[in-house]
This record gives C-alpha cells, structure tokens and sequence, in this order.
C-alpha cells in the first residue's frame, strides 16, 4: 500500500486529477493501514478479508498482506495483555486481565517472545502495511520488557552495577531480545525511554524522584505549610503522584499537608474497583481521603445520566462535571492547592490537540505548569515533565498497586488519533514529547487575537469564560428534561435559556 | 481516564456528513455545467473556477500591499505543481490590461538539487525551455554553489568542491528526520543569499495551505515552535538582515492542494520531477512524512483539518522580544528560558540520568568540570573539535542544536557559519576585556 501511494509533498496530493478514481481508491487504502495502527480485533479480521478480496481482482496485493491481518489480531491479544487491567476478562479478550500466576498471559508471552523475535527479522523488508506493525511491535516489545524486569525476582546482593549508567560504564542501547535473557538473570535495570540511558533500579528511583523534586522547586508548585490536595483517580499517573509526593515530602521537608481527593462519578463498575484502589492507597501512605460523588456534588450520576441522555454525549458530561467537581471538592476540604497527575504525554497530546482544534487560547494555558484563576484554587502538574513510560516503569518497581481507568463508554476518536500519532513521534524520536512541550511553552499568540476572558459562573460562582459554566447549563437541561441544552454551542444554550420562562427563577 | 480531558471544553468536532447528491451546474453563474467540485459539495464550471483561484493568488499578494511597483521579487520554482501554477499565475498577471496589472518585476530562481538525488538527465534543459517560453528573467543556480560559493551567480571552477562538501553534510547527517530539517535550512539559505545577490527585496515561494498545514505540524513536533510564523506566515521581515528588510510571500497558501491541481490540469501545466530525502521513504521513517500522513487520514474523516490548522498558525507570532537569532536557521533562538521549562528539564533529566544518588549533593556545574577534565587528551585535536561543536551549539536554537549533535563533522558546514560564530566568540571576548570600563 505505501509503495503504491507515492505523495510525498503536500502539493502531490491529487497528483493528477484524471485518476480520481485512484485517488478515492488510494484514500480508502490509507484509511486501511491507519486502522491498522489502531489495532482493533475487527481490524485485523477486515484486512484480512480485504486482502483476500483483493486478490481476486488486482494480483499485486500479495498474500503478505493476509499474513498483515493475522499479525494484526497477534499484536491485539499482545497489546491487551500489556495493558489490561480489568480483573474479569471480558469475553473474547481473555488477555486483557490483571495479571496472575494461573492466568493465560505467560504461556502467550513465551510465544509472543518469539512471534516477535520473527517480525523484527523480517519487518525490513516486508512493505505491505507492515510500516505499523514494526513500530508497534516496538512500542509493545518495550512493555513486555518493562513486565519482565518486574516480575523476576529483584536479588539484591547479585546487582551488577556496571550496566548501570550512572557513574558506570554506559550500556548505551536496550539489550537485544537475545541478551534479556541473561540481564534478567542478573539483576534489575532500566532503559530510561526518555534520555536513552540504563540505570539500574535504584539510580533510577533516584533519577525519576529527583526530577520530579526540581520541577516542583523550580515552579514554585508549592509553599511551606501548604494543604495539597492530590487529585486521585486509582490510575498510575495519581497513585505514583502520591507515592513520590509522600516521599519528597518527608526527604526535603517540605512540611506540605497532603490529602486524597476523589471524584465518583457514579459510574456501576468503573469507579467499584478503583476507589477499592485508592482506599488502599489511603491506608498505604495514611493520607486522608475525601471522596465525592458526583449524585452529592450535583445530584445526579453518570448512570442517571447515561439513562436521561444516552451514551451519544456523555462523555461531555463526565469531563465537565469532573473539571468542576475537583474545585468543589477543594474548597470542601479548604485546601491551598490541587496537584493533578497530568504527564509529560498528557500535555505533548494536549498541545496537538489544540492545534487540530484551533484553541490557541487552551493552547497557551496547557502547557502552563501552575493555573491560577482569581478566585479559585490553584491546580498544578507535578508530573509535567515525566513520561508516561517511565510512570508505568516506577508503578511496577514499587508495585504500585493502581487501576487503569480508561472510560467505560465511547471514547473520543479525535484524541484517539492525537494520541496514536504522538505515540508514533515518540517511537521516532524520544525526544518528541519534550520537543513539542517546548513548542507549546515557546508559541506566542498574535496580540490582535482576542482571547476569551476568563470570570467566575455567576450561578455557582466557580471558574467560567462565559456567565453561566458549562457545568451549569448541563445540569439545568437535565433538570429540566431537555438534555441536549448545553451540548452544542454555548450561544444557542444561552438562547435556550433565556426563552424559558422565568429565568431569574431557575433552580441551581 | 475519560477521554473528555479535564482542561478541555466539549466541542464536538464537524464530522463528515453523508454525501449529499450535487447540483450539476455552477453555483455561481448558474448556467453552465460544473467541472470542479470543491470541499464534497460546490460545483464550478472552469471559467468561474479560474476566476476565483486567480482572484484569491491576486488577494494573497495584494492584501498587504507588499510588492512595490517595479519592485525586484525572486520568484522561487521547484517544479513542483504548485510552483508551476504559480509562475503561471504571475506571467497571467503580467499580461494583464492596465488597471488588473501585476506591477513589479519578477526574477524566476530554479535551484538545481540535482547532485543530492537522482534526476531525469534533461530535467534542467525542460525548466529552461519553460522558463524561456515565459519569456521572463531567470536564474538556474546550482544548490551547492549557492550554499559554498561567494559569486555563485558566475560559473564557479571549484563546484566538484562544493558538490562533495554539501554530500559530505547529508551523508554524515544519519537521522532521516534531520537531514530533511537540514535541508529545509539550507534551502532557506540559499534563497536568502541568492535573494541578496540578486537584489530583491521580496521572495515569492508556492507553498499550499496543504502544504503549509503539514510543516507547521511537523514544527511543533520538533521543537520549532517560536519559529512558525517564520516558516509558515505570509510575510517574513528578515530582521537579521541589517541593509534591506528581505519579506517572504507565500502568496498560494489561501489555495488548496486540490484547487491547484486543478488550476494546473485546465492551463496543461507540466510540472517536473522534484526530490527531498523523504522521497520513496516509507512513513514511519521521519517525523516529517509521519506528521504528512496523519495529516492526511484525518483529512479524510474531518474535512475541515487543514483549514484548522492552517488557521491556528495565523494566529501564532514570533516573539517579539527576541534578541537572538540562530546561526543554522537564522529563526529565533530561545533564550532565558525560565528554569521551570521543558529545555531545563530536559538538561536536568541527562544530568541525573548521569549522576545517580550523586546528583542530589553536586550540581550541574561539577558535572561540566568533570566533563572537561576527561576531554583533555593531549596533543589530539579531538578536543578541539568538540569544543568548537559546544562553542557553536551555543549559538543555535533548540531544534537546530539536534541537527548538530548529529552530524559527524563540522568541516562541511558553510563558511558564513563557522565564520558568524568567531565574530560572535570575538565579540565576546571584547565584551569581557572591557566589561570592567563600562559604566
Ligand atoms: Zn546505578
Ligand atoms: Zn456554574
Ligand atoms: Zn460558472
Ligand atoms: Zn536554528
């Protein structure tokens, strides 16, 4: 498929028009290998039937591309098993399971070791689609590797030091697949994805503790005395935030008062398990923990929700209610400041994301460290300049126990495709995420570009660009039975509600 | 975490309706049948298409009254498409009657790359013919002269030399990603200088909204963001540049991919082979033809990508409070970053990575000196080479600072470079001889 899509400069894009036909061919073609990325079990089912039609007709296709589809469904099974969390396997994903010595995952990583020492052989060569599997196979040959440092006992006493790159001779590369098995034997060490060097596990605590201890001094996050309300999902990013936060407390005495805060959305099924998650941790660092429901914040949660509106919109529900609902909670508890487990991978995204959505406003304020509004608490990203892996890495050292708290309903495709394609850069270039941090922090806006001003809801009285927040018009529609108020655009909302009989009257 | 993010708003993103049956004539003149359908739904027939293509070239160029009357515009053709329909659209203006008259005096650059890829033998002989049918003054410049050479504008005896020095930069240079960013800095280059020889004051490239699109992207991914507007705006004062204000025009950037091609299949433009590094590479090979290609799938599901982010550019600026400016790119240099920044962290993080528990008691500074220590190997010039690639590292921007690391020797970079940086080092050094008599 790539060979055959020869574009290489934006201008080539219709490179002549009399092949439209092609080009509309061309389009569906690349939709194919984009999917491919994604990895999805239906996807490598549709490629593989794509090809077989294929070849009935144009002889060019060749069969590899059906070896594509099964290699797809391969790298599915092997991307569930890195990343399922989910403690009963849902059906037709077995692997995607917490796991455990009895469960499947080791007989199928034994042969995933292998299936993969194969494609990394003969990936160079192979053209059809296979540019995705490569890269992916990369991305998840490294999570397998993160699993088997963890889960081989850690000896101690045998530590050999000298691949450690700190004040050791450098091993400059990841060991190859032939090697691991030896270093596994040996001792425990990491490859840093983000500077490329091998520490061992105790440099890198260091490292990985440290860094996240200067971001904090030099951005001022935080004052002696301060109460700090950790924003705790159960997720990795919060549960490492309050293990390190606890930590460099204690280590260079910032005398901070730390607490748990917890949102439930009232989701059946999704909050269950992960507030189980942070009552442990609540124990394990004894922190206080206030949790919120979203029934108690605003009197309605998402599973009334999701029963009043469908499961179209309400992920627009649960991201506006959980903005408001981490403020509410803060003023509750009578805090100084909110500090939110948003990492180095988060931001980088977030920064693509405002630029496909043409926010520079959100633009300018993502990347900034520290937010703080007038009359409202200050939220900060401790973990701002910390990648994601090396977050993962840290949980499975400690083992950390935490809970992966992907939505239960639909996702976003637009972040989806933000999110793949930063994952691409990174695999490119490490260096990406910071990269494009830097870009955000460095992007200046136009002065005649007029910026929303940002006030307070003159209903609830918490932060808003417009006179009513969005948290606000979303609750009066639900209250009122007309859902959809609020959804689209703001100023339609607005005219929605100044029909309504008696506005002054309303109900907040 | 929910995919709605908690800094993010709600809006839901213009999702590609359901064709919808077109109108088979022109939504303007409403008489004749359409030949062009634009965005999925408008149809034009070809005289209103024309119409309306020339008319956003002439806005574009028109719009801020840039181009002097009898001003000297170097008008830059690569071959590509849209290089082609724009010095068509040039040579039309030209043509015109009085009133609708193009008025300044433009002077047609083809860059000849040949020596970096491989080219059809007779691809300089075709630009040639075409620029002779134009009738219009050009120049056909070799790359490497243009870049190595003092009087480029003449045959130079010594362009084997130069030839080999420009390979030598690519072939030392192994990140694909880099050799691309670097070629897109030299280009850069050399039209500045051939700009200056040549006497215009105004540059004219083609670049498409498309086009425009996917490198604003691709900046962003590699650390270039202060440097957008630079590359992508539509004018560019050239502020390093003390004698004349050299401004970039990028008078195709309103035009689509798609209304070009169109534009060049009703005139029968040809257009010519033209390479970069990227060429025949598969997509996962550099950042840049990533970025193209995410670009493009996402084009495909929400129609309005490009235009989003072409727009989101125009609303970017370049520092105004810049004092420096880049010796490679000659874009703008990010000093006096605050020490609560991605650059810091950066350094940090290989500071700590390096150090271990150590870092904790030394600082950053101890680790420079150590490192000094360990260079001193005597009598080898190693040293020295480092050196100067630190001394000159200095001097560039952030992303420009990942081309250098990369690039296994330095002998091959222009004079003006490594001339630039002693005069600046000079400088400095004069600095610090008077520092104490200044008041
Ligand atoms: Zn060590
Ligand atoms: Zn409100
Ligand atoms: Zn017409
Ligand atoms: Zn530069």
């Amino acid at each position: 498929m790539s060979d055959k899509d020869q574009s290489t400069e934006g201008d080539r894009l219709v490179p002549k028009l009399t092949d439209a036909h092609v080009y509309e061919e061309k389009i569906k073609k690349m939709k194919v290998s984009h999917a491919a990325q994604v990895f999805s079990q239906r996807v490598g089912a549709i490629m593989k039937r794509i090809t077989v039609m294929a070849n009935n007709c144009t002889p060019s296709i060749d069969r590899e591309a059906a070896d594509t589809g099964q290699l797809c469904l391969f790298v599915d099974n092997l991307f569930d098993s890195a990343n399922g969390n989910v403690i009963k396997p849902t059906p037709g994903k077995d692997l995607r399971s917490a796991v455990t010595l009895t469960s499947p995952h080791w007989v199928f990583w034994n042969k995933a070791l292998d299936v993969l020492r194969m494609i990394n052989n003969f990936t160079s060569t192979h053209s059809v689609g296979a540019n995705c599997e490569d890269d992916d196979s990369d991305g998840i040959l490294d999570n397998l590797k993160d699993f088997l440092f963890n889960e081989i006992p850690l000896n101690e006493e045998n530590e050999d030091e000298e691949n450690c790159s700190a004040q050791h001779d450098a091993l400059t590369t990841f060991p190859t697949l032939e090697q691991t098995g030896s270093l596994i034997n040996s001792g425990s060490r990491a490859y840093r994805p983000k500077t490329g060097d091998t520490l061992c596990k105790e440099c890198f605590y260091w490292a990985f503790e440290l860094e996240i201890h200067s971001t904090i001094t030099n951005g001022k996050l935080f004052k002696k005395g301060d109460v700090v309300a950790i924003a705790a999902s159960g997720g990795k990013d919060s549960t490492v935030l309050a293990q390190v936060l606890k930590t460099l407390n204690e280590r260079y005495n910032y005398e901070l008062k730390l607490v748990l805060l917890s949102i439930d959305e009232g989701i059946t099924g999704y909050r269950d398990d992960s507030l189980k998650t942070v009552l442990e941790n609540k124990d394990e660092y004894q922190m206080p923990l206030k949790i919120l429901s979203y029934e108690q914040l605003y009197g309605w949660s998402m599973d009334k929700i999701v029963a009043e509106v469908g499961r179209k919109n309400n992920c627009t529900f649960c991201g506006v209610f959980r903005r408001q609902a981490l403020d509410r909670g803060a003023t509750l508890l009578n805090v100084n400041c909110i500090a939110t487990g948003h990492n180095a991978d988060d931001i980088a995204e977030t920064v693509l994301m405002n630029i496909l959505r043409g926010d520079v406003a959100r633009l300018q304020r993502c990347v900034n460290i520290i937010t703080i509004t007038e009359g409202t608490i200050p939220r900060c990203k401790p973990l701002k300049y910390t990648y994601e892996k090396e977050i993962v890495m840290y949980a499975y050292f400690k083992k950390l126990n935490y809970f992966s708290t992907e939505c239960v309903f639909a996702p976003n495709a637009y972040r989806g495709y933000a999110r793949t394609f930063l994952k691409d850069l990174e695999r490119l270039k490490p260096s990406s995420i910071m990269d494009i941090i830097h870009s955000g922090e460095t992007m200046c806006v136009k002065e005649n570009v007029k910026l929303p001003d940002i006030g307070v809801c003159t209903k609830c009285g918490f932060v808003s660009s417009q006179d009513i927040c969005k948290a606000c018009m979303l609750l009066e529609g639900l209250n009122r039975g007309l859902p959809k108020l609020g959804i689209g655009k703001s100023s339609k909302a607005n005219k929605a509600l100044a029909a309504l009989p008696n506005p002054s009257l309303l109900h907040f | 975490m929910c995919s709605v993010n908690e800094e993010e708003g709600a809006e839901v993103f213009e999702v590609l309706k359901p064709i919808e049956p077109l109108e088979l004539k022109c939504r303007k003149c409403l008489i004749e049948d359409g030949n062009v359908v634009l965005q999925k739904k408008f149809v034009y027939c070809k005289t209103c298409f024309m119409s309306m293509v020339t008319h956003k070239f002439r806005a574009t160029v028109g719009k801020s009254k840039l181009v002097n009357r009898g001003e000297r515009v170097l008008v830059c053709v690569s071959g590509s498409q849209s290089s082609v329909s724009l010095l068509h659209m040039i040579w039309t203006g030209l043509q015109q009657s009085t009133y609708k008259r193009l008025t300044f005096d433009p002077v047609v650059l083809y860059i000849d790359e040949s020596v970096l890829y491989d080219y059809p033998q007779d691809q300089v002989n075709k630009i040639q013919e075409l620029f002779e049918k134009y009738g219009l003054t050009y120049r056909i410049v070799k790359f490497a002269a243009a870049i190595y050479s003092d009087n480029c504008l003449d045959e130079d005896t010594n362009i084997d030399q130069y030839n080999d020095k420009l390979q030598n930069i690519f072939s030392n240079l192994s990140d694909l990603t880099l050799k691309e960013d670097m070629l897109m800095k030299l280009r850069k280059r050399a039209i500045t200088k051939l700009a200056e020889l040549l006497k215009c004051t105004r540059i004219m490239t083609a670049e498409n909204e498309h086009k425009l699109s996917i490198r604003l992207l691709s900046n962003v991914a590699l650390g270039r963001g202060s440097q957008i507007s630079l590359d992508i705006g539509l004018a560019v004062n050239n502020k390093n540049n003390d004698k004349t204000s050299l401004v970039t025009i990028r008078p195709m950037r309103n035009l689509s991919a798609k209304e070009i091609a169109y534009y060049a299949l009703f005139n029968m433009l040809e257009d010519f082979m033209h390479s970069n590094f990227l060429t025949a590479t598969s997509e996962d090979e550099s950042i840049q033809k990533t970025t193209e290609r995410f670009v493009n799938d996402l084009q495909v599901d929400f129609p309005s990508t490009v235009s989003t982010i072409f727009r989101t550019g125009e609303k970017i600026s370049e520092k105004t409070s810049a004092i420096s400016y880049c010796l490679l790119c000659q874009g703008i240099m990010d000093v006096n970053m605050s020490p609560s920044s991605a650059m810091e962290a950066t350094k940090y993080s290989k500071y700590v990575s390096l150090m271990g528990v150590k870092a904790l008691k030394l600082s950053l500074n101890y680790l420079k000196n150590e490192n000094t220590n360990e260079k001193k190997c005597d009598g080898c010039k190693c040293k020295d080479k480092q050196d100067l690639k630190e001394e000159i590292i200095e001097s560039l921007c952030y992303a420009c600072t990942h081309i250098i690391q990369d690039l296994q020797s330095l002998d091959d970079l222009p004079e003006e470079i490594l001339n630039k940086h002693k005069e600046k080092l000079q400088f400095k050094k004069m600095e610090e001889q008077i520092k104490d008599f200044l008041l």
